[in-house]
């Protein structure tokens, strides 16, 4: 008797024990956040009408969210960089907040390499969640994926990151690296880990479309988490068989995503945005003081020295003629980039520098945008135009007026708007009008801002992407940077420079 | 001349055209007029070369399906982006 008690104990205890924990429903609930780009304090973007955002707001919906329910809190990359907040401690504010806030996993968008490989490492070194990159090669740091049990569920998570970021950092910021096609990691992992996890979530930053892509293409995915292309998808989407989420940008809205799983599979969904307000007491206390720390060690950054000038630095008259200031920018775009020459608008300098110390924070309001520096090829003729374009309107003090390096140049002010520009001398030779000239500029004129088409012109000449070898030619592209922003290298060369005294040095001439 | 190697990007969007073809360029729609901006520009980037971003304010940004996009998100070759 004694003996069949027993034996049916351990019969019962066999059951109990070899019975999947997930036997009947439950709800996963999974949080995500995606290109942060460290904008922790509440803000207005623009054409907003109300202020949204606040990283201690969304800990404190975030924490709400998770109470008493069986989550994940995932991150889908681009974090690090992009905000003061973050840049000035090259990401560390965010991985010190993210610590506080119990990331479960994150994904290395392509900012997350603007800083460099020592201080990405140095990033995931303080991080206490894993930093996943399956289709990144060549970078010790970054886990494939990981497989977290959320109340007997095993949830495998594997991380994918964009083929094009060297395009979108220096590319010395990636040396050594290669970043495979993000579907055959996928499939790779998915593979190897069918056995081992009940549902398979692939934390991206390869954008919606990617995204969409991706789940038309590999079977088996069951979540994609997104992020790269700042996509406010209010509800998960399906393609085939997958959910696709993405929460937008900025810490604007916090996604929610709550997976009914039955079996080990997924039976049911529902999914929403939060947006996150600034609502007084819905802060995360902790999350709210590493905010405020390093708020207070930005404003203190901005208010140091960073070098002095031993002449008052011109930025009123940029619009109208050669500044000293309008030189030195221009020469710093120029050597940064390895470029023959450099041309800025001048409505891009927005003040001047007083002789003596230099603030951060004087860098800052010179340069207040976050542009940063790009390099083409352009041919002697497509300068030519360029710099026609910009003295095309100096009688009313545009802000297409340009600031020059590397160049020189005649224009006549009463001639015609499209022919005063009379010679020009490139590395104090005469230009080729047919000649190939490598040309640093900023992004926004890249991009045909302010009126200039000589990039765009420059670009619509390229033909489509080229791939040789396993390696795209970027022949037109000489340089870009999308990672670091102009006032960021300025300011990096004052530091390093100490004093700077510029002259102007007459490269840009009215003539009759 | 400075020249960088950049790895093919975006899956079966890269065209091989072999040796001599190594230009780069991007082009995607707004408000389907083509622009052409560099690989790894954005949003608001294709709004400058399209002489748009001084619509923002008044404007948002959609893409293809109709869900809203920030300036800084990413564009992918022959993406179709809308203000309205």
């Amino acid at each position: 008797m004694r003996r069949s008690i027993v034996s049916g104990f351990v019969f019962i205890l066999s059951i109990l024990l070899l019975t999947p924990a997930w036997a009947g429903q439950s709800v996963i609930r999974i949080l995500y956040l995606n290109d942060f780009h460290g904008f922790a304090a509440p803000h207005r973007p623009l054409g907003a009408d109300e202020t949204v955002g606040g990283l201690a707001y969304l800990a404190g919906r975030a924490d709400a969210l998770r109470a008493g329910k069986p989550s994940l809190l995932l991150a889908a990359g681009d974090m690090i960089q992009g905000n003061n907040w973050a840049n000035l401690f090259r990401g560390r504010p965010a991985i010190e907040a993210m610590n506080s806030m119990r990331f479960d996993a994150m994904v290395v968008g392509n900012h997350e390499f603007d800083f460099g490989q020592q201080a990405l490492r140095e990033r995931i070194s303080e991080a206490k969640f894993p930093v996943l990159g399956a289709n990144v090669e060549g970078f010790d740091g970054l886990k494939p994926y990981v497989i977290r049990n959320v109340e007997g569920i095993r949830v495998a998570i594997i991380g994918v990151v964009t083929q094009d970021t060297p395009v979108s950092t220096d590319p010395r910021n990636v040396t050594g690296l290669t970043f495979s096609p993000p579907a055959a990691a996928v499939r790779k992992y998915l593979g190897e880990l069918k056995d081992r996890a009940d549902i398979f979530v692939v934390l991206s930053h390869i954008g919606y479309e990617g995204d969409r892509k991706l789940a038309a293409e590999v079977r088996g995915i069951d979540v994609i988490v997104g992020g790269h292309s700042h996509t406010k998808l209010e509800a998960p989407v399906k393609v085939g068989a997958t959910l696709i989420v993405q929460a937008w940008e900025h810490a604007k809205a916090l996604g929610v995503l709550d997976l009914s799983v039955d079996g080990g599979r997924i039976t049911g969904y529902h999914g929403h945005l939060e947006v996150i307000r600034p609502v007084p007491g819905g802060e995360d206390k902790a999350v709210a003081a590493i905010v405020s720390k390093y708020q207070g060690m930005v404003d203190r950054t901005l208010d140091e020295r960073v070098g002095t000038a031993e002449v008052d630095l011109d930025g009123e008259n940029v619009r109208r003629r050669e500044t000293n200031l309008g030189d030195v920018i221009a020469d710093i775009m120029r050597k940064t980039s390895g470029a023959d020459a450099a041309l800025i608008n001048g409505g891009s300098i927005r003040t001047s520098i007083n002789k003596g110390p230099v603030a951060a924070k004087d860098i800052y309001s010179v340069l207040p945008f976050d542009n940063y520096i790009v390099a083409i090829r352009l041919t002697g003729g497509q300068i030519r135009r360029a710099l026609e374009y910009g003295v095309s309107a100096v009688e009313r003090g545009e802000g297409r007026f340009p600031q020059v390096s590397g160049i020189s140049f005649t224009y006549s002010p009463s001639a015609s708007p499209g022919s005063r520009v009379k010679t020009i001398l490139i590395d104090g030779k005469p230009f080729d009008p047919d000649g190939v000239y490598s040309v640093a500029t900023n992004d926004f004129l890249a991009a045909g801002g302010d009126g200039y088409t000589a990039f765009g012109e420059a670009v619509r000449s390229s033909k489509d992407f080229a791939a040789v070898g396993g390696m795209m030619k970027g022949e037109k592209l000489v340089y870009s940077d999308a990672g670091t922003w102009l006032r960021d290298v300025v300011m990096g060369y004052i530091k390093e420079q100490k004093t700077i005294a510029p002259a102007v040095e007459g490269r840009i001439k009215e003539v009759q | 001349m400075t020249q960088v190697l950049i790895p093919a990007g975006r899956g079966e969007a890269v065209t091989i055209l072999g040796d001599n073809s190594d230009e780069v360029r991007m082009r995607v729609y707004v408000d389907n007029k083509a622009v052409d901006i560099l690989p790894g520009m954005t949003v608001r980037h294709a709004l400058i070369s399209a002489g748009l971003l001084k619509e923002i304010g008044l404007k948002k940004v959609y893409d293809e399906w109709g869900n809203e996009i920030g300036l800084d998100g990413a564009l992918a070759e022959g993406a179709k982006i809308f203000l309205r």
